[in-house]
């Protein structure tokens, strides 16, 4: 399958460090269109991604990850883009695993698959499996759809999936209303195993997972 | 009349004055500004009329009238300070839109 119509969209927020590292592993998967997205950080993150061949969008202010997300998507569409990957700039993703995210995509087996990463990740901390649990829970509760991995970040759609992907939540609220759009727009969705490298300043604490929480029920029931 | 009910009168005869300012500038839409000066011109009523918030609190079910509206600023009070965070939402999403459009269009450029 030809590679000229993916593009990878990589949101950024202060990445100077590790997004040369992720730019030069995804493109040496064969990925000519990365898409970063500079969320109002440092210049340090656009000018090491773009060095490293990547084509880079910058906010001029932060909007949050779920924004980042979106402009990169329309970014991606307006060039004529097919399929959509979502990868993170932290390098938690393997590059060498696109492949297997676009797979059931790219033959129609679905519309949009969704990174999952119990089956092949294993030295998971124990706080971030209990916010883990408690996310997939809420996920669950708010759309109706019980998924094994919530707040993966490692998804590939194809065109039409994009589109119905229009993300309203700009900070990480964003994970959970694209399971619920996915349920909405009645998109083929298929999950696939991933693995999730963690580094020593990863995490979503207790108290950000709270937050989304209330940000999610907010947007569900008043907008 | 006691002396707070004056002072509840006054107060509600300023705040209309202000309001009906802000209109005249476009601060305010003509709803609004008639919203808030019915809740202004209610605030004068029932502190120079109290025996008719005791009335109402007798029908509603409720002890005293202070209670009555206590329990309906507070209403009130939740029902505003929703419609503030959803305009806050919006102006939000407002933002990132705007924000995504420059970040797009710089990079055509």
């Amino acid at each position: 399958m030809t590679k000229d119509n993916v593009y990878i969209v990589i949101a950024a927020y202060y990445e100077a460090d590790t997004i040369t590292d992720v730019v030069n592993d995804v493109d040496s998967e064969g990925y000519d269109n990365i898409i970063v997205v500079n969320d109002g950080s440092d210049h340090a993150t656009t000018e090491n991604a773009r060095q490293a061949g990547a084509t880079v969008l910058e906010h001029p202010i932060n909007r949050g990850q779920g924004a980042a997300l979106r402009t990169g998507m329309e970014y991606a569409l307006r060039q004529g883009a097919d399929y959509i990957v979502h990868f993170d700039a932290d390098g938690q993703h393997h590059a060498d695993e696109i492949q297997d995210l676009l797979q059931p995509v790219q033959t129609d087996e679905a519309d949009i698959a969704l990174g999952k990463r119990f089956e092949k990740t294993t030295d998971i901390p124990v706080a971030k499996r209990v916010v883990l649990y408690g996310a997939i829970l809420f996920q669950f509760v708010l759309t109706g759809m019980l998924l094994s991995d919530a707040h993966n970040g490692f998804r590939a759609m194809n065109r039409e999936a994009a589109k119905k992907l229009n993300i309203k939540q700009d900070r990480m609220g964003h994970a959970t209303e694209i399971i619920e759009l996915i349920k909405r727009h009645g998109l083929r969705y298929k999950e696939v195993p991933v693995t999730i490298t963690y580094n020593d300043e990863d995490g979503q604490s207790i108290w950000n997972a709270i937050k989304i929480a209330r940000k999610n029920i907010f947007h569900k029931f008043f907008q | 009349m006691i002396l707070l009910s004056w002072i509840f009168v006054a107060a509600s005869i300023l705040l209309t004055i202000k309001t009906w300012n802000k209109h005249s500038k476009n601060h305010l839409t003509l709803i609004e500004s008639l919203f808030w000066t019915t809740l202004w011109a209610a605030i004068a009523v029932l502190s120079l009329l109290p025996g008719l918030t005791s009335s109402l609190s007798t029908i509603l079910g409720v002890g005293r009238a202070v209670d009555l509206l206590i329990y309906t600023a507070i209403l009130a009070l939740f029902y505003l300070v929703f419609r503030l965070y959803a305009k806050i939402e919006a102006l939000q999403q407002d933002i990132t839109s705007i924000v995504r459009e420059q970040a797009i269009r710089d990079a055509d450029d």
